[in-house]
Formats: structure tokens, C-alpha cells, sequence
């Protein structure tokens, strides 16, 4: 039996703050307090929650790129995130040296990227010319078109959006949505984190709302979000409930929490 | 083309725990993620060549530079007594121009590429030893230049026999370059006071090297530091080599390439220990 794509075991993060001098102080703050969640292979899961509920900070670690303060993630095969509209392409480089080197870093060979190199320039729509011009000559949604090109084409197990489809035009994130309904079926899971709940509702399977870091609900796509927006759709971090501690692995919140008890 | 294959029966599971840590020393990895190491490494070359002139020359110029300035300085106004001071001088200043060129371009090699580091988990000690790689090209450059030089041009000639040895300063120089620049561009993450007082530390040190003087002109405490300074160690073999002509002994240069290396495992243990969440530091 194949096990799910993602499973993620009472997972916390914590970023801690520094000195002057750039050490780590005792005093920090959870972005993720204790969450649980699994994702099957061919599923697709929407994150909603208010700014600071720690949403990229989850893609963040299921991407690999930051580690569990406490718990475990478990990922199946190949992750491929695409987290912010730079997509690690450097300004200077052209598109055809970042999509090199961005294949790369994703963990394709380069004769895999330059196998595939036709099917992400058609993908992308960009002019094949523009392939040749530095980074900085491209407007917002081209770098993203050509990020987001790479990344559906580096045959993912899991893949992590984040928020990235809102700067494309309406033709592009059309045909994003039907790469990304491609992939489900050949049983890639994916992961979306966004504002836009219309999107969430009909693309995701289920969704997890977070609130302060901690996951609020876990349901199906129309339930979530009528959970969310029963809220108003606003649920930022209470300044309250911040998640500091000043302890290793006690927030203040669970030091209240006890106290109560 | 598709994504997942769905006829897999099962794919490679990645596990991330908290306090988990690297294993191994981290040198296998170098080999096994060499396609990455060497695509850092292009886009380095490439990144240095654009919006300039001149690129890759410049690395080339400034040991040029010094070496003029030093020559009239030391050779001429302070006339330094030793022998054929021009090759003295240049041999010299050969791995050290190489040494100060990588760590000022390694120092932010972690800090400018915030976009790359939350990319995708690679092992981050790449992006200084991506730099240091693309500034050993114009040194080989420089150094193959002044071999030539000295064994075809100038009349002081080469003791070619002796050649082959100055593969093993130039590995000790390479592996104690990648050590500092990985260690001072972890260390730029954390603080950014080094990028101001790199330029007088790395003053300090030139002139604590024998690199303008003979070692045998320091006495007292300070000979004593310069004998535990490595530079000071690479430097004398390179001199012996390129200017001395013979090799008395292989032991010295075997040595300090033993030091080097250990200083570089060591350093590279540092690096992968402390180089935990830098995404959540640049």
C-alpha cells in the first residue's frame, strides 16, 4: 500500500529572536504550534488562515527549507514549491540560465531540464526570444509564468503554491488550474495557500484553517471556508496570542492555558 | 508530460524531525550533488561577467596593481634588501591576492541570496564554495602567466623538476580559502558587523605574512605568530617552488595540506551544524 504523499505529526516551528551580536535568545515566537496533518497522494489541500497564521511558514517547512522545532514531517517523493514570485531566479541571469539552474535546484539533472526545456516554453506562452533577456526585463507575471512552468514540469509528488497565481492574467492561471488538475490525476498532491476562497472552494479537496498557528479545523473545501468566512475572512494573529515564549517549548499561551487549569 | 507516476508502488520518503542533523562529514555529498556544485558554480561565473566591462580581469589586475605598488614602496622608497624583490613580491602576493579576493566575494554569498536559500533544501556551504571556485579560475590563470614568465621570459628561469610540487601548497590554499569563506559567510548571516572590519583584519594579517619582508626580519612574538599562520606556511612553499628553485623538504608542504585538510573537515562540521534554518535568518 503506498502511504500519503504528506504526513505531518505535531509539527512546531519556532523563530527565536537574536542579539545585536547575532546570538539566539531565549525569547521567540511559534509560527506553528502542534499541527497534524496528512495528505494523500492525487488530493489537494487549500491553507486559509489570516496574516500570521503561520501559512507559509508551513509550505516553508514541508518544502525542507526550514526545519521542525519539535515533530516530524514525513514527505513522499519529489517536493516542488513555488512560494514566492521570484521563484529563486536571480534578476541578472536570463530565462534561459534560470531555468537551468532553477531545474537544477529543484532536483532534475540538466538533461532532463533541457528535455524538457521545449514543453516549458510553450507552457510558459512567453516569446521564445525572451528567453534570452535578463530577468529584469520581465514584468511580474512573465518571471512567474516561467516559474510556475518550471515547477509543474519538474514531476512533482507534492507541490506547494503560495499565493502565486493572483499576479497572472486570467488566460495563464486558467491553464495554471488545468496543469494543476493534470497533476492530481497522475496522483501529484497539492498543496495551495490563498485568500481567494471562490478558488479554494472549488479546486480544493479539503482545507485546513489556521489561526495563530494552530489548526483550527480540517474539513471539506465548502465547509472550511464557510467556517473562515463565518469569521468575516478576517482572522489575523491576536496580539494576544502570539505564540511568544520565553522558555524552550512553553508559549505563553500554553503557560495561560495551564495556569487556567 | 505528467507528475507522479501513479503506477509507482512507492517513492522515496523524505523525514524531517526536529533537531535532526547531517550525517557524515558532508563530503559525499560534494560528489553526489556535484551537477549542483558545478551549476552554482556557472552561475557564479556567469553573475560575475554581467553588467561589467571587464568580468572575470579584474582579479587579474589587482595583484597587478599591488604588485607595482608594492615594488616602488618597498623596493625602491623603503629598498628592501632581497634579492630579484619583483618575483619575491609576486609569488607572494599570488595566493594572497586569491585568499582575499574569495572571502570578500564569499562573505555574502549566503546573506544576498535570500530567494535561492528558501528555494529548495541544498546544502548552503555550496554558494561560498561556488565563489571561491570561480575566483580559483583567474589565480591559475595568474599563476600559469607567471610560470611562464619567470621559466621562459625572465632570466631567473624555473626549476621545472621542482614544479609539480606546487600542487600541494595549492591544494593547502584552496581547501584553507573554502574554510574561511564558508565559515565567515555563515557567520555574515548572523552578524553583519565582519563586512566592516574584514578590510583592516585582512590588513593586519597581510602584513603579519612575509609577504613584503623576509620572515627571517621579524623577531620576538610576532615570528611567533607567523609560524602558526598557515598563509605564512603556503606562502614559503610557493616561494619555494616559484623562487627558491629546490625543495628541501616534502614534509613541510605535507603538513600544512594535512592542517588544511583537517581545518576544512572541521570547518565544514561547523558549517553544517550552525547552518540550521537559514531560511528563516536571510
Amino acid at each position: 500500500m503506498i502511504g500519503p504523499a504528506l504526513a505531518v505529526d505535531d509539527l512546531w516551528v519556532a523563530y527565536r529572536t537574536r542579539s545585536r551580536f547575532g546570538w539566539r535568545q531565549p525569547v521567540g515566537r511559534y509560527a506553528l504550534r502542534g499541527l497534524d496533518l496528512t495528505l494523500e497522494r492525487g488530493r489537494c489541500l487549500g491553507v486559509i488562515g489570516g496574516n500570521g497564521s503561520g501559512k507559509t511558514t508551513l509550505l516553508q517547512a514541508v518544502a525542507g527549507v526550514i526545519r521542525p522545532s519539535r515533530g516530524r514531517i514525513e514527505v513522499r517523493g519529489r517536493v516542488a514549491s513555488l512560494v514566492d514570485l521570484s521563484a529563486g531566479f536571480h534578476r541578472d541571469l536570463t530565462g534561459h540560465e534560470n531555468l537551468i539552474i532553477g531545474g537544477v535546484l529543484l532536483g532534475l539533472s540538466r538533461a532532463e531540464v533541457q528535455d524538457r526545456y521545449g514543453e516549458i516554453v510553450d507552457f510558459s506562452g512567453l516569446d521564445p526570444e525572451a528567453l534570452d533577456w535578463p530577468l529584469a526585463a520581465y514584468s511580474a507575471g512573465m518571471g512567474l509564468r516561467l516559474g510556475f512552468s518550471l515547477v509543474v514540469h519538474s514531476a512533482p509528488d507534492l507541490l506547494l503554491v503560495d499565493e502565486v497565481l493572483a499576479v497572472g492574467d486570467d488566460a495563464f492561471r486558467a491553464q495554471c488550474l488545468d496543469r494543476i488538475s493534470q497533476l492530481q490525476e497522475s496522483g501529484c498532491a497539492i498543496m495551495v495557500v490563498s485568500h481567494d476562497m471562490d478558488l479554494v472552494r472549488e479546486r480544493c479537496d479539503e482545507v485546513a484553517v489556521l489561526r495563530d498557528g494552530e489548526l483550527e479545523l480540517i474539513d471539506d473545501a465548502r465547509s472550511g471556508v464557510a467556517f473562515y468566512l463565518e469569521a468575516g475572512g478576517r482572522r489575523d494573529t491576536d496580539p494576544a496570542e502570539l505564540g511568544i515564549f520565553t522558555h524552550r517549548g512553553r508559549s505563553a499561551a500554553a503557560r495561560r492555558r495551564q495556569g487556567a487549569q | 508530460m505528467t507528475g507522479a507516476d501513479t503506477t509507482a508502488t512507492e517513492r522515496p520518503v523524505t523525514v524531517r524531525e526536529a533537531g535532526q542533523r547531517a550525517r557524515g562529514l558532508g563530503l559525499v555529498e560534494v560528489v553526489t550533488r556535484r551537477e549542483l556544485l558545478a551549476t552554482l558554480v556557472e552561475r557564479q561565473a556567469r553573475l560575475r561577467v554581467k553588467r561589467t566591462l571587464f568580468g572575470i580581469v579584474w582579479p587579474v589586475v589587482s595583484p597587478m596593481f599591488l604588485l607595482a605598488l608594492y615594488l616602488f614602496v618597498f623596493g625602491s622608497v623603503f629598498d628592501v634588501k632581497i634579492h630579484d624583490y619583483g618575483v619575491y613580491l609576486l609569488v607572494g602576493l599570488l595566493p594572497w591576492t586569491f585568499l582575499v579576493q574569495s572571502v570578500h566575494d564569499s562573505l555574502q554569498s549566503i546573506s544576498f541570496e535570500p530567494d535561492l536559500v528558501r528555494r529548495a533544501p541544498f546544502p548552503l556551504h555550496f554558494l561560498p564554495m561556488a565563489r571561491v571556485a570561480v575566483m580559483t579560475v583567474p589565480f591559475l590563470g595568474l599563476l600559469v602567466a607567471s610560470i611562464l614568465y619567470l621559466g621562459v621570459v625572465h632570466d631567473r628561469g624555473i626549476a621545472w623538476s621542482t614544479l609539480p610540487i606546487i600542487v600541494l601548497p595549492g591544494a593547502s590554499l584552496l581547501l584553507l580559502v573554502t574554510s574561511i569563506s564558508m565559515l565567515l559567510a555563515l557567520l555574515d548571516v548572523f552578524n553583519r558587523d565582519f563586512r566592516y572590519v574584514l578590510n583592516n583584519l585582512l590588513t593586519v594579517w597581510f602584513f603579519l605574512v612575509p609577504i613584503v619582508y623576509h620572515r627571517k626580519m621579524v623577531n620576538g612574538p610576532v615570528r611567533t605568530i607567523t609560524t602558526a599562520d598557515p598563509m605564512r606556511w603556503i606562502i614559503d612553499q610557493f616561494r619555494m617552488v616559484l623562487y627558491d628553485g629546490h625543495v628541501d623538504s616534502y614534509l613541510a608542504p605535507l603538513l600544512t595540506l594535512a592542517a588544511c585538510a583537517a581545518l576544512f573537515v572541521v570547518s565544514l562540521q561547523v558549517f553544517r551544524r550552525l547552518a540550521v534554518d537559514l531560511a528563516k535568518e536571510v
